[in-house]
């Protein structure tokens, strides 16, 4: 069996184990957005009437573009993102506690699959594939909200073309928002992965060692240091790029400096070895 | 290489507890081994040691690999079965058989839905919809139809029917059996695995008490139903142990000749689940090999 076969195998794995986490949740969303998009041009038309409907200014594709079509692509990239984050910790909490917790893993180790094979597929689908996932569902949601929107504008003011004002502005925001998205993978390895490691070794309540022993680390530095660095820097990289301050969706543009890039990359590493390093020797629960 | 497992020197420590302690033995290639001890004895403990699945002391080699480098490597020529429930329930029966598909390069997904068909397990159902016989069945096609030289199993019927327990050793006899293949079991249910068995080892407090083909255990043990008259004249060849009976006693002698045990009774084959139990129940510290 080639590597690419077997990683695209354990993803499918992962997506029957964690149905409602990695495809369910986000058709969803999609799904929820464009009825609220269409019952909200319905109720419109309905309470207004198309007659009746004046605005005070003129709508030109300049002003969809930069106004509206950008906000609604920006709230959309943003939400879905951040849930992504969450989802994303949820699944890592669980993604090597569970088989432990019901033994599923001696069944898992009796298939021919290395742990580092096993924890790579964890790993990439909890940083790059629920994220990612995540942020194709939410350009789809503007784009089919987009177009609802747009049918009801051609009823209610002809001769404005929203759609096309508006898919330019989700353009630029999606583009913006997909080099943030390769970012934030380097950007909060250090804390997804730091939730995979403790979901491969602990015993019991992986949430609270996750959560327990940063604090720890707080507290021991608060106490003996002037100040909590290793917390600090830690709590930087648990906040998603978008929400940190050094992503901004109207200027764009998002960076990490190179030194804090590389130490996240290298000590995202350790903990992905460490983490195979625990599947390969720590088992039932 | 004649061996399909060799096990040289395994210790395990728990602790204070010493679960595996210099413990000794080979499976040859084609041999259908039977690894029988009572509770804590050390069985799961070396199983897992022989299948890379804890770290230990000592060397161990399964089919010339060892377990401590490379164990996935050698899970391609070894199928292991625990005792039930380790399948996870979320997973599909169908899903089942398309990932081990997809990640082992000898399963033949036709032999496995050929056997699956046999049985009454619905493909489209999840683990957790099935009874604890059909996921023992569910497991059991799937390694079948890996194609595996080493099976491995490790209490596999335990908890299960007397049905489905005659329906797991007849599938493994008619499936997997032959053409060198090699069966390692440990087991309580000794009589319903006695017919498969070509050797025998007993373990008990982390130590090997026995270690021996069954040919020669047949011929080295014998069990004597002794009558009433002669039983001063049986103990006095010192027998293994004694059981008393309505018209006299059964005793299992060890090493002493056929025609010295002819007039003290019904001379027989002894059972192995008796013969278990009189070295347990005897203060046996040394090993015994034949």
């Amino acid at each position: 069996m080639n590597r690419v076969t077997t990683l695209m195998a354990l993803f499918q794995r992962e997506s029957w184990e964690h149905p409602n986490l990695i495809w369910r949740i986000p058709v969803g969303l999609i799904i929820l957005n464009v009825v609220l998009a269409i019952a909200s041009v319905m109720f419109g038309l309905e309470y207004f009437g198309t007659e009746n409907l004046k605005f005070e200014f003129e709508f030109n594709n300049q002003d969809l573009q930069g106004g509206p079509g950008q906000a609604a692509a920006t709230f959309f990239l943003i939400s879905y993102f951040l849930l992504s984050q969450i989802i994303a910790v949820g699944y890592l909490l669980s993604a090597l506690y569970e088989e432990r917790k019901d033994r599923s893993i001696l069944f898992w180790k009796s298939l021919p699959v290395s742990d580092f094979q096993v924890v790579l597929s964890k790993a990439l689908m909890g940083l790059v594939v629920i994220p990612g996932l995540y942020l194709l569902a939410a350009m789809l949601t503007f784009l089919l909200v987009t177009l609802v929107l747009s049918l009801g504008m051609t009823f209610l003011l002809p001769g404005i073309e929203l759609f096309e004002g508006f898919l330019l502005a989700g353009l630029n925001v999606g583009g913006d928002s997909l080099r943030v998205f390769v970012l934030q993978i380097i950007w909060g390895a250090p804390v997804l992965l730091w939730v995979l490691l403790v979901s491969g070794l602990a015993r019991g309540q992986p949430l609270v060692w996750a959560m327990g022993i940063p604090l720890l680390v707080l507290v021991v530095e608060t106490a003996f240091l002037s100040e909590a660095r290793i917390f600090d820097w830690f709590y930087a990289h648990a906040t998603p790029l978008f929400f940190g301050g050094a992503w901004n969706p109207v200027m764009g543009g998002a960076s990490i400096g190179l030194a804090d890039g590389f130490l996240a990359a290298g000590i995202g590493l350790v903990l992905f070895a460490l983490t195979v390093f625990g599947r390969r020797h720590f088992h039932e629960i | 290489m004649s061996n399909a497992i060799s096990v040289q020197g395994l210790s395990k420590r728990f602790g204070d507890h010493q679960a595996l302690d210099h413990v000794s033995f080979e499976v040859p290639k084609g041999a259908v081994v039977g690894l029988i001890g009572p509770n804590g004895a050390g069985k799961t403990t070396a199983l897992k040691a022989i299948l890379g699945l804890s770290a230990f002391e000592g060397a161990v080699e399964v089919l010339g690999q060892s377990p401590r480098s490379a164990p996935h490597q050698m899970m391609t020529s070894v199928g292991y079965i625990s005792d039930v429930g380790i399948l996870p329930r979320w997973l599909k029966v169908n899903d089942a058989l398309k990932f081990t598909q997809a990640i082992h390069p000898q399963f033949n997904l036709e032999k496995a839905r050929a056997i699956l068909a046999k049985t009454d397990i619905p493909v489209k159902q999840r683990v957790k919809a099935l009874s604890k016989g059909m996921v023992t069945q569910l497991h059991l096609a799937l390694v079948l139809a890996m194609d595996v030289q080493l099976l491995i199993l490790d209490e596999p019927t335990l908890g299960l029917d007397i049905v489905y327990r005659s329906q797991f050793y007849q599938q493994i006899l008619n499936e997997f059996l032959g053409e060198d293949r090699t069966l390692l079991i440990s087991t309580h249910q000794v009589e319903e695995i006695e017919s498969l068995l070509t050797h025998l080892i007993f373990i008990d407090q982390g130590k090997i008490r026995l270690d021996a083909e069954l040919d020669n255990v047949y011929s080295r043990y014998r069990a004597v139903d002794v009558v009433k008259s002669q039983i001063l004249a049986a103990r006095a060849l010192n027998p293994l142990s004694e059981q008393a009976q309505i018209e006299g006693a059964c005793m299992i002698f060890d090493g002493v000749s056929a025609e010295s045990l002819a007039d003290l009774g019904t001379t027989r084959r002894v059972g192995i689940a008796e013969l278990f139990v009189a070295m347990m129940s005897r203060d046996a510290k040394s090993t015994a090999s034949i």
